[in-house]
């Protein structure tokens, strides 16, 4: 497998060192460095890296904040995946930025993420087109939900969540399923119907739906 | 006033002059004399005070004038040929004046054509008329012991008879005009008009009655005799009349200085409230009041709208008020105010007063108001600079050293049984420890939902973090002014603690509605109840926070029933600028 390509945007210049030390450390290509969002996004257009590790504040001496910067490339380059590295416990940064599919994202807390192992894979598995969610941040979004699993749903309504927790858009679902993209909705109306969650704001349900999916996965495997 | 002083001391040495010959005539009853006499003078003096208050009126000059011709008619008295023939030919020059002052009254000017043809008639009967009698005029063929007439041509006392019948003919329909004309102008005058007309207009009827009906009945009947009596009275009264018009007018203003006093002692006066003050006082119901709008540039009125102002002629009147040449208010009044320049000046300087206070109070205020806000918004200010530098930078320095910590850790080798490793272990747990009580903290001081997405992810959070179910409903709300989704933020976190501080609840709930100009929101629980403003001092604070940008907060917590929190926030919602951050808008 090649080696796995990133670009990093951290204004602090010794986790900056951190990290990118980290990851060479751990066979990835860091391509560029920078503290700045402009310098970020000019060095994501001319190496496309796999994936843009963006801290989601960046100093106030940047002129494209990290957040912004993010959501410019999922736009520009839906190719180049995208972890947030964030001090914030809030479940909005990460469903904003996966509004349009959940395909080669991530939402890591900086205190979780460096350092550790998991790091490593986290970034390998969004270059793989997968996506990562901080431990923290789901359990945020699944907090209150029963454990019931996903008894409740039909074959159909499984399938078109399995589908959609490979990060796959409606239109990708449906291309898969061989059906129109508007049965693929109707599907995951009734599916969050069934896993009762239309009590989040409409960006935030695909991601519980998923979060729920993997969780029972996991359930089960465990 | 040259004019109007020499006239006065003429009809005062005519005055005295006369009064001698009457005295000494003896054929009037002293009291008749003494009458007459007193009202000359008077006549005079209001004259001269009519004329010191308006020297551009006509109406203090035939006011001396009235008072001149009225002794003139004494010289008949005279044993002098010619002094006597003078006094003959003046003896009805005082009814012409007066049918000139009551028709001209109060501004001296013969307003309408009617008017002036009827003054002019006046003086033709009153004065050329006795002029064509005067040359057949012999007093002695008419029985009188009276010296001669200089002016005598032709003695014929048939002629005399015929010139005599014409002119109470002629008096008397002038007579009859003038009251036509005086009862049209009554019934037509406004309420402050015929304040300043009720002295001339009384002693006017009463003296053209008495006119007419000598006119008609001729002068030796007993009618015309009572007539002429009430007459004399109320002519003598006539100026007094006048000069207790002045007086009443000082004590108006008097009146006005009280209510302007009583005006400046409360604290709020509504323009509505001055209005009608300032009616009141000017008697004048109609009158309307502008205040002047800094920004409008105009006078408005009491219901907010400009205000359209008459022009300033015969139909209408228009007094601005100012305050050293600033434009304050405008007064939109009956004309006829104009007559009684004092009182309405007394009325202008303390509106002024008035309203110069308010526009000072008002300022004040406002500079209050600001005061408020920036306090608050630099409040604010200083807990996100607060909670970012947690944010940014202490923490992330722990994250370092979290990091450092690690790789010591991982460096010491995996024997637990490394004395160095426990301790190492046990710091890197406690470091945990510190950054999640750090993080929460700076959460609370910095809210990046709040910073980020606005209200609605900010009390999305908030609820998630609630051990009881929460409901939010409504909408997502927009971006506001940071001022007002930080308020929000504090009254749902301030609510939440309450809820689960003191109502033992099982359930809360939150609804925020977003319409244009205003925000709505609601917080309630299932608990006990019974909070209040005064008993939470959270809900104080935040009352005052609320106020400070223009907004209110109800609380309604019946024992056992649960507590709703009410707040209405005035907002606008905020246009993103060109070039920011645009993708935290909205999360739909």
């Amino acid at each position: 497998m090649a080696r796995v390509r990133v670009v990093i945007a951290e204004d602090q210049a010794l986790l900056r060192q951190l990290v990118s030390e980290h990851l060479r450390h751990n066979g990835i290509d860091v391509l560029a460095e920078t503290a700045d969002g402009a310098r970020l996004l000019a060095a994501v257009r001319t190496a496309r890296p796999d994936v843009a590790i963006i801290d989601i504040k960046l100093g106030p001496e940047s002129d494209v904040d990290g957040m912004s910067a993010a959501m410019a490339i999922r736009r520009e380059l839906p190719e180049v995946g995208v972890l947030l590295l964030s001090q914030y416990r809030e479940v909005r940064f990460f469903t904003t930025l996966v509004k349009d599919g959940m395909r080669k994202a991530g939402y890591l807390l900086k205190e979780g993420a460096t350092g550790a192992g998991g790091f490593v894979a986290a970034v390998e598995r969004i270059a793989a087109g997968g996506y990562v969610v901080d431990p923290a941040i789901s359990a945020l979004m699944l907090k209150g939900r029963s454990h019931q699993g996903l008894d409740g749903l039909t074959p159909r309504q499984l399938e078109v969540l399995a589908l959609m927790a490979e990060g796959l858009n409606n239109g990708a679902i449906g291309a898969r399923m061989n059906i129109k993209e508007c049965t693929v909705e109707t599907h995951i109306r009734a599916m969050f119907a069934n896993l009762g969650i239309q009590d989040v704001p409409e960006i935030n349900q695909r991601v519980v739906a998923v979060l729920m999916y993997l969780r029972a996965r996991q359930g089960r495997e465990g | 006033m040259r004019l109007i002083g020499f006239l006065s001391a003429c009809g005062v040495a005519l005055g005295s002059a006369g009064l001698y010959l009457k005295w000494r005539d003896g054929s009037h009853p002293h009291a008749d004399v003494i009458l007459g006499g007193l009202t000359g003078f008077l006549f005079l003096a209001a004259g001269v005070v009519a004329h010191a208050r308006k020297p551009h009126a006509r109406v203090g000059l035939l006011m001396v004038l009235v008072g001149v011709s009225l002794f003139a008619e004494d010289l008949q008295f005279s044993p002098t040929p010619w002094v006597f023939t003078i006094g003959v030919l003046l003896s009805h020059a005082s009814v012409a004046f007066s049918a000139h002052l009551v028709l001209a009254f109060p501004s001296g000017e013969l307003r309408t054509t009617a008017r002036r043809i009827i003054a002019a008639s006046a003086y033709v009967v009153a004065i050329v008329w006795p002029a064509i009698g005067l040359p057949f005029y012999h007093p002695a063929s008419h029985g009188l012991h009276k010296p001669e007439n200089v002016l005598l041509v032709w003695d014929n006392p048939a002629m005399v008879g015929i010139v005599n019948a014409g002119m109470r003919l002629g008096s008397g329909v002038v007579a009859v005009a003038v009251v036509w004309v005086m009862l049209r102008r009554w019934t037509r005058a406004s309420w402050p008009m015929r304040y300043v007309l009720a002295p001339i207009f009384v002693t006017g009827v009463i003296g053209a009655l008495a006119t007419a009906l000598g006119g008609i009945l001729g002068h030796e009947t007993r009618y015309a005799q009572a007539g002429l009596l009430a007459y004399k009275i109320a002519f003598c009264l006539l100026p007094l009349g006048f000069i207790a018009g002045v007086l009443r007018v000082r004590v108006g203003a008097t009146r006005v200085d009280s209510l302007l006093v009583e005006l400046g002692l409360s604290d709020d006066v509504s323009p509505e409230r001055l209005r009608s003050i300032i009616s009141r006082s000017l008697k004048d119901p109609t009158l309307r009041l502008g205040l002047w709008d800094e920004h409008r540039m105009s006078y408005l009125d009491g219901d907010g709208n400009g205000m359209e102002l008459p022009a300033d002629d015969e139909s209408g009147a228009v007094t601005f008020i100012d305050y050293e040449d600033r434009p304050l208010a405008v007064l939109t009044h009956d004309p006829a105010l104009r007559e009684d320049r004092v009182r309405l000046d007394a009325v202008k300087a303390g509106a002024s007063i008035v309203l110069e206070r308010q526009r000072l109070a008002g300022a004040m205020l406002a500079e209050v108001r600001r005061s408020r806000v920036r306090i608050v918004e630099a409040t604010d200010a200083e807990r996100r600079r607060f909670g970012q530098d947690l944010h940014d930078g202490v923490q992330q320095t722990l994250v370092i050293a979290a990091t450092h910590l690690r790789t010591a850790i991982d460096r010491l080798g995996a024997d637990p049984r490394t004395p160095a490793l426990a301790a190492l272990t046990s710091c890197e747990q406690a470091l945990g420890k510190v950054r999640e009580e750090l993080s929460e903290i700076a959460h609370g001081l910095h809210p990046p939902a709040l910073t980020y997405f606005g209200v609605s992810a900010a009390v999305e959070a908030l609820a998630r973090d609630m051990p009881i179910a929460v409901t939010v409903a409504g909408e997502d709300v927009p971006r506001l002014e940071p001022i007002v989704e930080y308020t929000v933020y504090m009254v749902v976190k301030e609510a939440f603690a309450n809820t689960l501080k003191h109502a033992r609840a099982t359930e809360a709930r939150v609804r925020m509605r977003h319409s244009g100009d205003a925000l709505l929101l609601e917080v309630a629980d299932d608990g006990v109840g019974g909070a209040s403003l005064s008993a939470r001092r959270g809900l104080l604070g935040l009352q005052d926070r609320i106020q400070a940008i223009g907004g209110a907060m109800t609380v309604t917590s019946p024992a056992g029933r649960g507590t709703l929190l009410t707040v209405a926030l005035p907002c606008k919602p905020l246009v993103p600028k060109e070039g920011e951050q645009a993708w935290p808008v909205s999360a739909s």
